[in-house]
């Protein structure tokens, strides 16, 4: 079970003066159950690349597989709007397309438009809210009238109500306070945890992704640049730079420490084991 | 699909054409447009071909990217062709069939009516694509400014033309956004009968109406802070001076549209004549 980008390539508005190479012979593969970060500058492509993922946007080059299918095949076709609930799209600003009356009306759209029993549907929706921790007591409140944060998890709940395989996460905490992030980055921790879904995450920011994710990819200008574990790809900090991307400040410290002859491994990016790693340095040596 | 749409879109290049004042591509298109009108001739037709040609040629824009926007008026095209091909019953006979009749003096003006059509929307979208949407409002509000005089609110229209034409490419691509987002929530817009397609369109007229309220809030909000109070005493960045291309430009298009007018005079001309025809 997987989706297999193979050589995809995109170019907008080509033969007009617009023309623009968004994608470039992009190709790796999402296996299930991955807990992937992808991170690019704006215009890197990462935004395009993603609707590719779900039969949203043909590719101009190359193709997507799911599960050993090429999803754009005109045989196919029919069987896209099943793609779409299988790898579950979240837009960058979900909130923006809410229009129900209630909340569970809303979130009972993607499972509505399945064909699934009455019961079904409100089985899905009630585990959907609750996933992102929303009780019954919001379901028949209007959407606009909720705060920020809770329409976004509205709107994230719209999506997970299908059951995806797949979830991709186009920059969920942006427009977020710096406690709303962390709160909505632990929900999807713990919601991947929860239910064993393969997920990606889309972000221009290292700092996001990097103590979550088990793997990044990154895009720059179309291309894909790395593939690989989060500490291995933070090492290229250099190029990373130039790209307009930033290690994680934990990395960034740890470098210092080690410039300074600190005796600390490359493979620490979580704050917490930063910490740890740190005091055991000083623990042994004797605190000064 | 919504981005093929060429009419309002303004084409960057940088060509005599595109530098021109907005007052001189405004008087010359509707120059032309009027022009159009008194041509009743094969001869008028080629000459109004023959000049928009050379403007499209002087102005760098590909002629397949000018007849993308012919798209969006074929079905129009089609239908008035069809309507005078079949409902004039005058002249000699060239086809009779069943309760179809098609005369020679019906191909002929379903033949003009096309070529007008065409022209028509050819013309005005080259001043579009040779203009940006702001240089051309500003020059209908220089152009307008006698209207002054009598209490029309000049300024106020021409803002509300630049704000209106701004918006329009925004609120497309929202509209691409909350399509591709309803989609991955598995809507349906292709099938389904009359009522269930009305109905589907719902989920995203919705979010964006909600969309263009909150832009105009955040707009309005914005012009205040700048403390935009409306017309008096404001001042421009670029003030429009003609320069000697744009008095050449104006000697040529009065000399265009007098040739055109005058090729219905043409003492030979009514051996190629036409009637006017009807849309």
């Amino acid at each position: 079970m997987s989706i297999e980008v193979q050589g995809v390539g995109y170019l907008y508005e080509g033969g007009t003066p617009f023309e623009k190479q968004a994608l470039k012979d992009v190709s790796f593969t999402v296996d299930k159950g991955e807990f992937i970060g992808l991170i690019g500058h704006t215009g890197s492509g990462k935004s395009t690349l993603i609707q590719t993922l779900n039969a949203l946007l043909e590719p101009t080059e190359g193709k997507v597989l799911y599960d050993g299918m090429n999803i754009f095949d005109p045989e196919f076709k029919r069987r896209r709007r099943e793609i779409r609930q299988k790898v579950g799209l979240v837009f960058q600003y979900p909130e923006h397309q809410l229009f129900e009356m209630t909340v569970y009306k809303d979130v009972a759209f993607g499972p509505g438009n399945m064909k699934l029993s009455e019961e079904e549907v409100r089985e899905r929706v009630e585990w959907a809210l609750d996933l992102v921790g929303l009780g019954p007591e919001v379901y028949e409140k209007s959407p606009f009238d909720l705060s920020g944060g809770q329409k976004r998890r509205v709107a994230l709940a719209g999506v997970l109500a299908m059951r995806p395989e797949y979830l991709v996460l186009d920059e969920p905490a942006a427009g977020l306070d710096p406690r709303g992030r962390d709160d909505l980055f632990d929900e999807i921790a713990s919601l991947r945890d929860r239910t064993g879904m393969t997920v990606i995450l889309v972000s221009h920011s290292m700092d996001d992704v990097a103590q979550y994710v088990e793997r990044i990819l990154v895009m720059d200008h179309g291309h894909l640049i790395y593939d690989d574990k989060p500490a291995r790809v933070f090492r290229h900090k250099e190029e990373l730079t130039a790209m307009g991307l930033a290690v994680p400040e934990i990395v960034d410290l740890g470098d210092r420490l080690r410039e300074r002859g600190f005796d600390l491994s490359e493979d620490i990016i979580r704050m917490e084991d930063m910490a740890d790693a740190i005091l055991k340095l000083f623990g042994k040596g004797g605190a000064k | 699909m919504i981005r093929d749409i060429t009419i309002g879109q303004y084409y960057p290049s940088d060509s005599v054409i595109h530098r021109l004042d907005p007052r001189v591509k405004l008087a010359g298109t509707l120059l032309y447009i009027i022009s159009i009108f008194f041509v009743q001739n094969w001869i008028g037709f080629v000459l109004a071909i023959l000049m928009f040609g050379v403007v499209v040629k002087m102005a760098k824009i590909p002629l397949s990217y000018m007849v993308r926007g012919l798209k969006s008026i074929l079905i129009l095209l089609i239908f008035s062709v069809v309507m005078n091909l079949f409902l004039i019953r005058e002249g000699k006979v060239l086809v009779h069939f069943w309760i179809i009749t098609i005369t020679d003096k019906g191909v002929m003006t379903a033949g003009f009516l096309a070529m007008r059509l065409t022209l028509l929307v050819l013309g005005s979208s080259l001043m579009t694509l040779t203009t940006t949407p702001l240089a051309l409002t500003d020059g209908l509000e220089r152009a307008m400014r006698p209207l002054k005089k009598i209490h029309v609110p000049v300024h106020e229209i021409a803002m509300m033309m630049s704000i209106a034409l701004r918006f329009i490419p925004i609120l497309l691509e929202e509209t691409d956004k909350i399509i591709k987002a309803q989609q991955a929530r598995g809507a349906d817009f292709e099938s389904g009968n009359l009522l269930q397609r009305a109905k589907a369109m719902v989920p995203i007229l919705v979010p964006l109406f909600i969309s263009a309220f909150r832009r105009a809030e955040d707009l309005a909000t914005a012009m205040e802070s700048r403390c935009y109070r409306g017309d008096v005493g404001r001042t421009r960045m670029k003030e429009l001076v003609y320069s000697r291309n744009d008095k050449i430009a104006y000697v040529l298009i009065l000399l265009g549209a007098a040739l055109l007018i005058a090729s219905r005079y043409l003492p030979f001309a009514s051996l190629f004549a036409g009637t006017g025809g009807t849309i």
